[in-house]
């Protein structure tokens, strides 16, 4: 009971992890149509700044943080200005951005990975204490925590943002129908750059959250970029709760996975709730709406 | 008889068959050693993986990051093979062990590919191309990290080997190349074409989405398998590394910057990306930087890729001059086929034409586009099933009339349709008309099949047709048009008709694939009829242009020789007339009365109002999702209600004394006249 408590607490932080990915994807398409395949090499380049600067530098926390918000929302707007913003203003989509997506997190992948060499994945320290937290009958680690924490105040300040500011106001209007928003006066360009930078800002945080937790690790990337599409199929596409609910029920299903079958293969896990899913409901737990032809 | 007549194919041919012909010749006379040979199988095994990407994805549009997946399945089928029963198992067993063992794996993953499209296929096979590699890095029996090695085990000998080795796998790989390449031209090519184009363009076709998207998933398996098997046979070794989720990726970017859809494009494509990787040596670290700025490149610039870009940039037929049609009584040349099948072929370049051209299509209003959103439900897409088999295209349907009864349908809580019944009858012209958002074109969707009815139904003579689908529906032999064409662009007109003349010409897949004798025969006939259909049509002059290239109004009456071209027993036009330049208008009305005379029955929904009192049996007038009027022509003109629904009360008054010729209705909203008019206290 303990083992599968503590199962439950870490699946759900991981998850939490998840959920923020998926967050960003869904920022992301709902204002520009546009899947970033690049999401999760956002939350990946945010975690090894998080290991330069804390490990290697040994500078304070406010920097591990700033850096990696920073770093992933320039790198974020970058591609949305390379990459992305070509194919808006383009009629007829095809599959063009999907690949432009997967090419840019490739170069990402590569950048770091030759900065990075051939050093194993290494702890990077929290700001909070080691020491577990007694919760009954289970300890947590106080960085799990954080985790959670931080998602919960993502997902509050964003729909804070999406109801009561007029840049909000506008980008939901946008994912309405993009036609009928640039024809009041709504420009594109703008809500695409803002939804890429909002993405930045989730993967930043969601970085320097879960650094603490997964270390610096490389390969970490594109299961991130999966683990949030398999949080988005399964929570729905479109919704901001959506998103943490399927990631967080990705995290738990892999974490007991782990513990009950076995670990090296948790992708099955993840293969086995997306099967589901597209049988039972394909339009995802909490989605209403269909998976546009993309 | 050309029958091999793409152009754009004779223009790849050469290179192709020059390359292979070089690699054949050139290591023999250099006199190779066994490890660059080595090398060079590598690059072949590799190159048939792009090959079948090529046919999901290039040809069938269906985007998929897996193939590395299906290349793992196979290698591992035929080292594990090749492990366990050394002596027995010789190239031949193992290369068709391999591609059985892909090809199942090939039509799970397509399983998906039913319920979901675009990147969120990418991602599902994505995902394989990841897990595929790391489970077998840990299962017992793929070796586990160490993977399998034959070279250890001593009952192993490469039966063929050394040059002839190397001539063999050469072989199979331009067997692969020529396969492919007839499979783009045969029929199954232009079914996988038709749906990379539009699925719903495919369903109305009676191509089924169901059956074209795993006969595409396991074709493309095929080669990934077999490329697997080589691999294992060469190198004598397979472990996760040979498979991992980079070679998806880099293959992609082969297929990519060769030329997706075209038959020398991935070889193009994987001969760079896997040669750069040999080449870049020490800097291999950094090919990751290369291949995605490449790629990044090459998508925005030119995503045609090289192959797709030479082809288009040197096309060899000129331009003709499109002069404005003379009329309807111009004289019909009974031009014989001949000069169109000079390239016929099917040029992939079509952009999507429906969406390019979606901000004419003013009529879509916002109910309709709910309801288009909504049909990309997967719900609604699985149960396309139905589509024909060979030549069963409209045989054996029940020859009664068409009736829709009380149909219903709602979207969201708004209520389109309401009860509407109507019945068209074989060899009649029926006219439904209305203002905008009155059902007219919903109708028509339930009746081909696009949407379901919430209540009542369509009847085919005795059977049932609503709810299956539009495959099922095309296949009992009721042919619709689009009310913005739904055309491939980068083909010519007449390429635009052989996949639905296909449709009722019986001939099996391999034959046409094979080019037996049935299938040269069949598409000649394919042809024919296709000439049949653009001559009946008025349209035949433009046989030879690039399809996305012609005036707007021709491009609508392909949309209706290619109905023609189905030889329906009815058929549903969508607005045929929007658009259309008077003398095009002849034309149209030319067709929809040959129709009605081949005891074709006719369901014209339109706005065009001398058309359709020029046209129609009957009509029927809906207002709001109901059945306000019904009668001939002449009673509509004249009934006060029809009159008051269009054109407000104070208009009405006049057009009952008038005749209404020449007045366009609909293009407004009934509603939108609220001027209370004298009239008004009438209601």
């Amino acid at each position: 009971m303990r083992l599968f408590l503590t199962a439950v607490v870490t699946g759900t932080a991981i998850g939490c992890l998840y959920g923020l990915v998926a967050l960003g994807y869904t920022v992301v398409f709902n204002a520009t149509r546009v899947f970033n395949l690049a999401q999760g090499m956002l939350v990946m380049s945010g975690v090894m700044i998080c290991y330069v600067t804390l490990d290697v530098f040994h500078w304070p926390q406010a920097a591990a943080f700033g850096g990696a918000v920073g770093t992933s929302i320039v790198l974020s707007l970058l591609e949305e200005r390379v990459v992305v913003r070509q194919f808006l203003r383009r009629e007829g989509e095809g599959i063009g951005w999907f690949i432009a997506t997967l090419a840019f997190s490739l170069v990402i992948e590569t950048i770091i990975r030759n900065l990075y060499g051939d050093r194993a994945p290494a702890a990077v320290p929290s700001f909070l204490p080691v020491r577990s937290i007694a919760v009954g009958p289970i300890s947590i680690a106080p960085r799990l925590f954080f985790v959670i924490a931080s998602t919960a105040v993502i997902v509050v300040m964003l729909e804070i943002f999406y109801r009561r500011t007029w840049v909000g106001t506008a980008m939901r209007a946008t994912a309405e129908d993009p036609e009928a928003a640039s024809l009041r006066g709504i420009e594109p360009t703008r809500i695409s750059s803002t939804a890429f930078m909002l993405g930045g800002v989730v993967a930043g945080i969601g970085a320097f959250a879960i650094a603490p937790v997964a270390g610096s690790n490389i390969s970490l990337g594109l299961t991130y970029s999966l683990a949030g599409f398999i949080a988005l199929a399964v929570g729905g596409f479109g919704s901001l709760r959506g998103a943490i609910a399927g990631g967080i029920l990705l995290g738990i299903g892999n974490q007991l996975w782990d513990l009950y079958v076995d670990p090296r293969y948790e992708l099955v896990a993840g293969l086995a709730l997306l099967m589901l899913v597209l049988v039972v409901k394909p339009t995802g737990i909490l989605g209403s709406r269909q998976l546009r032809r993309v | 008889m050309p029958l091999v007549t793409a152009n754009g194919t004779r223009r790849q041919l050469p290179w192709v068959l020059a390359l292979l012909v070089v690699s054949g010749i050139l290591p023999v006379a250099l006199g190779l050693s066994e490890y660059r040979l080595g090398e060079l199988e590598y690059v072949m095994s590799v190159s048939m993986v792009a090959v079948g990407l090529n046919i999901v994805m290039g040809y069938a549009g269906q985007l998929s990051l897996g193939p590395s997946a299906i290349f793992a399945v196979g290698g591992y089928t035929a080292a594990v093979l090749a492990n366990a029963h050394p002596h027995f198992m010789g190239l031949p067993l193992l290369a068709l062990a391999a591609m059985l063992a892909a090809g199942i794996l090939g039509i799970v993953i397509g399983v998906p590919a039913l319920r979901v499209g675009g990147f969120y296929l990418g991602m599902i096979t994505l995902f394989l191309a990841l897990l595929v590699p790391t489970i077998a890095g840990y299962l017992p029996l793929t070796g586990g990290s160490s993977g399998i090695s034959l070279i250890s085990n001593m009952g192993f000998a490469q039966v063929p080997s050394g040059m002839l080795l190397y001539e063999v796998t050469l072989l199979a790989l331009a067997a692969i190349i020529l396969l492919s390449w007839l499979l783009l031209y045969s029929r199954i090519g232009r079914r996988f074409v038709t749906l990379r184009s539009s699925e719903e363009l495919a369903g109305s076709l009676g191509i089924s989405g169901y059956r074209t998207k795993l006969l595409a998933f396991l074709l493309s398996a095929l080669p990934a398998g077999l490329g697997g098997a080589f691999y294992v046979y060469t190198q004598q070794f397979f472990s996760s590394g040979s498979a991992s989720t980079n070679l998806s990726i880099y293959l992609l970017a082969g297929c990519v910057i060769g030329g997706f859809g075209t038959v020398a494009g991935p070889i193009l494509g994987a001969l760079i990306v896997l040669g750069m990787s040999e080449f870049l040596g020490s800097l291999a670290q950094y090919q990751g930087i290369v291949f995605g700025v490449a790629l990044i490149v090459i998508v925005l610039a030119a995503p045609e890729g090289i192959v797709g870009a030479y082809l288009s940039s040197r096309r060899p037929w000129p331009r003709a001059k499109r002069s404005p049609r003379a009329g309807g009584d111009r004289p019909r040349t009974a031009r014989v086929v001949g000069g169109a099948t000079r390239r016929v072929g099917l040029h992939l370049r079509e952009q999507d034409l429906e969406r390019g051209q979606s901000a004419e299509s003013s009529e879509v209003d916002a109910l309709e586009r709910d309801s288009l959103a909504e049909r990309a439900l997967p719900e609604e897409q699985s149960s396309d099933r139905g589509g024909c088999g060979v030549g069963q295209f409209g045989v054996g349907a029940a020859r009664g009339a068409l009736r829709i009864e009380a149909l219903k349908r709602n979207f969201g809580g708004v209520t389109a349709l309401d009860a509407v019944t109507l019945r068209v009858a074989p060899g009649t012209v029926h006219a439904l008309i209305g203002s905008n958002g009155s059902g007219k074109t919903t109708t028509l969707n339930i009746v081909s099949g696009f949407y379901r009815a919430h209540g009542g139904g369509v009847w085919l003579g005795g059977t049932r047709i609503d709810g299956h689908g539009p495959a099922f529906v095309a296949c009992r032999g009721i042919a619709r048009t689009f009310q913005t064409p739904k055309l491939l662009a980068g083909a010519s007109v007449l390429e635009n008709l052989l996949g639905a003349a296909d449709r009722s010409i019986s001939c099996s897949d391999v034959e046409s694939l094979l080019r037996l004798p049935r299938g040269r025969r069949s598409y000649r006939q394919a042809i024919e009829r296709a000439g049949v259909a653009l001559e009946m049509a008025g349209i035949d002059e433009f046989a030879d242009e690039i399809a996305g290239e012609v005036p707007h109004g021709t491009q609508r009456l392909v949309e209706v020789a290619r109905a023609i071209a189905l030889e329906p027993h009815f058929v549903l036009l969508d607005e045929p007339a929007a658009g259309l330049s008077p003398a095009e208008v002849d034309l149209l009305n030319h067709v929809v009365r040959a129709f009605a005379a081949k005891g074709v029955g006719v369901l014209l929904v339109e706005h065009n109002l001398p058309v359709v009192l020029e046209l129609a049996d009957e009509v029927t007038v809906l207002h709001h999702g109901a059945v306000i009027a019904r009668g001939t022509p002449a009673e509509i003109v004249h009934d006060p209600q029809v009159a008051a629904a269009y054109l407000g009360s104070a208009l009405a008054r006049e057009s009952v004394s008038d005749k209404p010729e020449g007045v366009g209705i609909g293009t407004d909203s009934g509603d939108s006249v609220a001027e209370p008019g004298p009239g008004r206290e009438k209601d």
